[in-house]
């Protein structure tokens, strides 16, 4: 099999998790929920990002934290991909100036992507092509997002803000390595933010079977068949997290242990941080597996989309792990602020326009 | 032309400095200049050379600053600090951030993060800049 993705794999790593946390029980208090509505989504807090961040300087210590695990120079990447649902500007690429500031430019291509929570993982399937082509040395693609919720909105329980990012070079010094991957893509309209609208829409049940799982699902299967492996060939699984039950549910579809869901599995803690929601739980697996293990990762974004990676760690990652703060260094960063400075934070207070 | 009240010249030609920190040494008299400057303001050479200052700093004194300029609402109190890199001694005046107002003390350890510094409204650009936090607990 001569697949592009085994001459590619991830160089580094990084994560970002703002420091600010909302407790679920803050939401059920100011608008009246059920205490067990966020039970039953198994959430217990999320990270908000400060007054002073955004999806670009999140997506710029996510991706500094990768730079300093790949130890790469930043001369030597040839494509910043940033995806992203919450783009400061609506047109101006975040990509450019996270490019910028890391010293990337101006030898390198950088655009942002959009596909609401996979754009980042398509970026990673793009990236695998440049750089399996020999177009570039290294790509740096970013997950970030301050995901919005309409106060009020049930999605107020997960939507938060996060990063991750990996630099994806050659398979030989690489920390983990690619074995095959395989996307799954329909027109499905599940969840949406029409342009000019301040919070997304979504369709309750129809988020469930005919999207979440049914691309899922879709994309895993696609990846087995193609690659022969079996469920159980996986040490870990990481699926799109935007609750804590729906990763277990379509895990269990697919005959995979629960055990290798949950260490990856860390909404509960952070919220869904969209584009980085699946990434920062590869991000964690990389931060602790071992050599040799077979991770599977599926990323969804609605509209709708999933994609299936087979990811083998190597001794690399031993060796980088230490050189930047882990995903779990970033969960126990953490200040509890209450729903006023939730709301100041995430600009859900209206202000007369300056 | 309405919208902005910021200079968008100014900020992009100040980005680099913006976005990373930098100093120049002198090859004459071996001294650190910061802001850089094209000439050694101890001893007059122009044998310098550029470098990006990194790693961590520590706080030496702060202020909060509550009557804030435009842009900077969301941001208030602003706290400002000076921090000094030890290894060159520079020091650098910087807003300080994730922090509480009550939790500073001289000799904070800080690291740099970039962060926004101010909008123009909410038409007009962004301007992003290095600010500084205490240093995270990483294993
Ligand atoms: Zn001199």
């Amino acid at each position: 099999m001569n697949s592009p993705e085994l001459s590619v794999g991830v160089t580094g790593w990084g994560s970002y998790i703002p420091m600010y946390r909302l407790l679920v029980s803050e939401v059920v208090r100011v608008w009246g929920f059920p205490p067990e509505t966020p039970r039953n989504l198994g959430m217990e807090e999320k990270a908000v990002a400060g007054p002073d961040e955004d999806s670009v300087t999140m997506g710029y210590e996510a991706a500094l934290n990768a730079l300093r695990r790949a130890e790469v120079s930043p001369r030597d990447i040839g494509a910043v991909w940033v995806g992203s649902e919450s783009k400061p500007y609506a047109v101006k690429p975040s990509a450019s100036i996270i490019a910028e500031a890391l010293g990337i430019t101006p030898a390198t291509m950088a655009t942002d992507l959009e596909f609401a929570c996979r754009a980042a993982s398509e970026a990673l399937r793009i990236s695998i092509g440049a750089v399996a082509s020999g177009l570039v040395k290294y790509a740096l693609v970013i997950g970030t997002d301050t995901a919005q919720a309409e106060p009020g909105d049930i999605l107020e329980f997960t939507a938060s803000s996060g990063a991750s990012a990996f630099v994806v070079g050659p398979a030989d010094s690489a920390a983990a390595v690619f074995e095959a991957s395989y996307t799954y893509v329909t027109d499905t309209p599940d969840f949406w933010r029409r342009d000019g609208a301040l919070f997304p829409l979504h369709t309750e049940a129809f988020t469930g079977e005919p999207a979440y799982f049914s691309h899922i699902v879709g994309a895993v299967k696609g990846l087995l068949e193609k690659t022969r492996l079996r469920p159980s060939d996986f040490d870990y699984a990481v699926f799109h997290q935007p609750n804590a039950t729906f990763p277990l549910r379509v895990a269990a579809k697919l005959g995979i242990e629960k055990e290798k869901v949950l260490p990856g599995l860390i909404v509960s803690k952070i919220g869904n941080t969209y584009n980085a929601s699946a990434l920062t739980g590869l991000s964690r697996i990389l931060d602790i597996a071992r050599p040799g293990q077979r991770v599977l990762l599926a990323p969804f974004g609605s509209g709708a989309g999933s994609d299936a990676y087979s990811i083998i760690v190597t001794d690399e990652a031993l060796e980088r792990r230490g050189k930047a703060p882990t995903v779990d260094d970033y969960i126990a960063r953490r200040r509890v602020i209450d729903y006023a400075s939730y709301a100041k934070y995430r600009s859900l207070i209206a202000r007369l326009p300056r | 032309m309405r919208w902005m009240k910021y200079s968008v010249p100014r900020y992009w030609r100040s980005r680099r400095n913006l976005y990373k920190l930098e100093a120049v040494k002198c090859r004459s008299c071996g001294r650190v200049n910061y802001p850089p400057s094209a000439t050694c303001r101890y001893c007059g050479s122009r044998n310098i050379e550029y470098f990006e200052i990194k790693g961590l700093a520590k706080l030496i004194t702060w202020t909060a600053i509550y009557s804030e300029p435009e842009g900077f609402e969301v941001f208030k109190p602003i706290i400002v600090g000076v921090v000094e890199f030890p290894q060159c001694g520079v020091r650098v005046l910087a807003r300080i951030t994730d922090v509480d107002l009550s939790e500073l003390r001289e000799g904070l350890v800080l690291e740099p993060v970039l962060r926004k510094m101010s909008e123009d409204g909410a038409a007009g650009i962004i301007r992003y800049s290095l600010a500084f936090r205490p240093k995270m607990n990483s294993n």
